[in-house]
C-alpha cells in the first residue's frame, strides 16, 4: 500500500467509513512504515481536540430575547402586508373609478326629455298655433290677454332634464 | 412530542411548538455561529437573527428535508452573508497564541486547563485560515459532528465532493499546524 492510499484510509476510518478488510490492510501498512504511523498520530490527535469542542449554550434568556423581537416582526410584517395592498389597491380603485365614469358617458341611454305643449304639436308635424289662433283673432284685445294668462298659468311647467 | 408536529404547529401560529423548535435547536445554531465568528455576543444576536428568519420562513417549509438541515442551512447562508458583509472578524493569528509547551507530569490542574485552551485557540485559529468551502465542511464536520449525508443535504452538494473537500481540509489544516508543532515536540503536545 502507498502512504498516500494510507492517509486516505486512515482518515475514512476515523469517520467510520472504512470496511474491516481495508482497515486490516491499513493497520498493517501502520506498523511497517513509520512515517503514516506518525501522520496517524497526529491526526488522531487534531481531530480529538476538534471534536472536543463542547457544544456552547447561547447568552441567558434566549427565548425571551427571540420573543420580543418576533411581536415587533409580526407588527411590521402586518403594516408591509398592508401597505403592500394598499399600494395594489388605489391604482385599481382609480381605474375602476375611471372605467365607470368612461362607460356613464358612452354608453348611457339617452335620457327622457319632457315636451311643452307646443313642441309636442310641432313633433307631431301640427302647427302649434292653430290652437289660439282663433284667441288671437277675438277681439277685444284686453280679453284675448286675460286668457293667454290663464292658459299659461294652465300650463306646466317645462322641464329638460334627463330622466335618470 | 416530534418534530413535525411541532412544526406543523408552529406553522400554524403556535408560539409555544415554535419556542420548543428553538428550545431544541437554540445550542446547535449557536455553536455553528460561533465556531464562525469566536465572539460569544455576535454568535448570540446572528442565531437570533436566524430563528427570526426561519420563523418567517417557516410557513414555506414543506418537509422535504429534515427541520434539522434545513435550519442549518438557513444558518449556514446567514453566517455566510454575515461574514462576506464584515470580513472574517476577530480572527487570531498564530503568533498571538504563543508557544505550546509540553506539560511536565508535576504541572497544576490550572496551568494545564490553560494550556488545553492555547492548543483549542491555536487549532481554531488555524481552522479560520482555511479557505471557506474547506473551512465549513470540517467545521460540520469535525466540530459541530454532522453526518456526511446531511453536510451534503445542507450545503447541496454531492456526497463524493463532501468526502474530497474533508480530506483536503483536514489535510491542509496538520500542514498548516506541522510547522508550529514541530518545533515545540510535535503533535502529542496537542494530545
Amino acid at each position: 500500500m502507498r502512504c498516500h492510499k494510507a492517509e486516505k484510509w486512515f482518515l475514512r476510518s476515523c469517520d467510520g467509513r472504512l470496511d474491516d478488510v481495508r482497515t486490516a490492510e491499513l493497520e498493517e501498512h501502520l506498523r511497517a512504515c513509520s512515517s503514516c504511523s506518525r501522520m496517524a498520530k497526529e491526526y488522531r490527535a487534531m481531530l480529538s481536540i476538534l471534536r472536543s469542542e463542547t457544544k456552547d449554550e447561547p447568552l441567558p434568556y434566549f427565548w425571551e430575547r427571540l420573543q420580543s423581537k418576533l411581536v415587533q416582526e409580526r407588527k411590521s410584517f402586518a403594516l408591509l402586508l398592508w401597505e403592500h395592498w394598499c399600494l395594489k389597491a388605489i391604482p385599481v380603485f382609480l381605474g375602476i373609478v375611471l372605467a365607470c365614469g368612461v362607460a356613464l358617458i358612452f354608453f348611457a341611454p339617452p335620457g327622457q326629455t319632457q315636451m311643452t305643449q307646443s313642441e309636442l304639436l310641432l313633433m307631431r308635424d301640427k302647427a302649434p298655433m292653430s290652437d289660439v289662433q282663433s284667441v288671437f283673432e277675438e277681439k277685444p284685445g284686453e280679453d284675448r290677454n286675460i286668457r293667454f294668462i290663464f292658459a299659461a298659468s294652465d300650463e306646466r311647467e317645462p322641464a329638460r332634464r334627463p330622466i335618470p | 412530542m416530534e418534530d413535525r408536529k411541532l412544526i406543523e404547529l408552529a406553522q400554524e401560529g403556535n408560539e409555544e411548538s415554535f419556542s420548543e423548535l428553538v428550545r431544541r435547536y437554540q445550542s446547535k445554531v449557536f455553536s455553528m455561529a460561533l465556531n464562525f465568528t469566536r465572539d460569544r455576543e455576535t454568535a448570540d444576536d446572528l442565531s437570533q437573527e436566524i430563528f427570526l428568519k426561519a420563523y418567517l420562513a417557516l410557513p414555506k417549509f414543506r418537509f422535504k428535508s429534515e427541520f434539522g438541515t434545513w435550519l442549518y442551512r438557513v444558518a449556514l447562508n446567514h453566517v455566510r452573508d454575515f461574514l462576506r458583509k464584515k470580513g472574517r472578524i476577530k480572527e487570531v493569528s498564530l503568533e498571538e497564541i504563543g508557544e505550546i509547551s509540553v506539560s511536565d507530569e508535576g504541572i497544576e490542574k490550572r496551568e494545564k486547563e490553560r494550556e488545553e485552551e492555547r492548543r483549542k485557540r491555536l487549532l481554531r485559529a488555524s481552522v479560520e485560515t482555511l479557505p471557506p468551502k474547506y473551512r465549513i465542511v470540517l467545521t460540520l464536520r469535525d466540530i459541530q459532528g454532522l453526518a456526511y449525508d446531511e453536510i451534503s443535504r445542507v450545503l447541496k452538494v454531492s456526497p463524493g465532493t463532501v468526502d474530497s473537500r474533508l480530506h483536503r481540509a483536514r489535510k491542509m489544516l496538520r500542514k498548516k499546524l506541522l510547522p508550529r508543532l514541530s518545533l515545540e515536540g510535535g503533535f502529542h503536545a496537542l494530545s
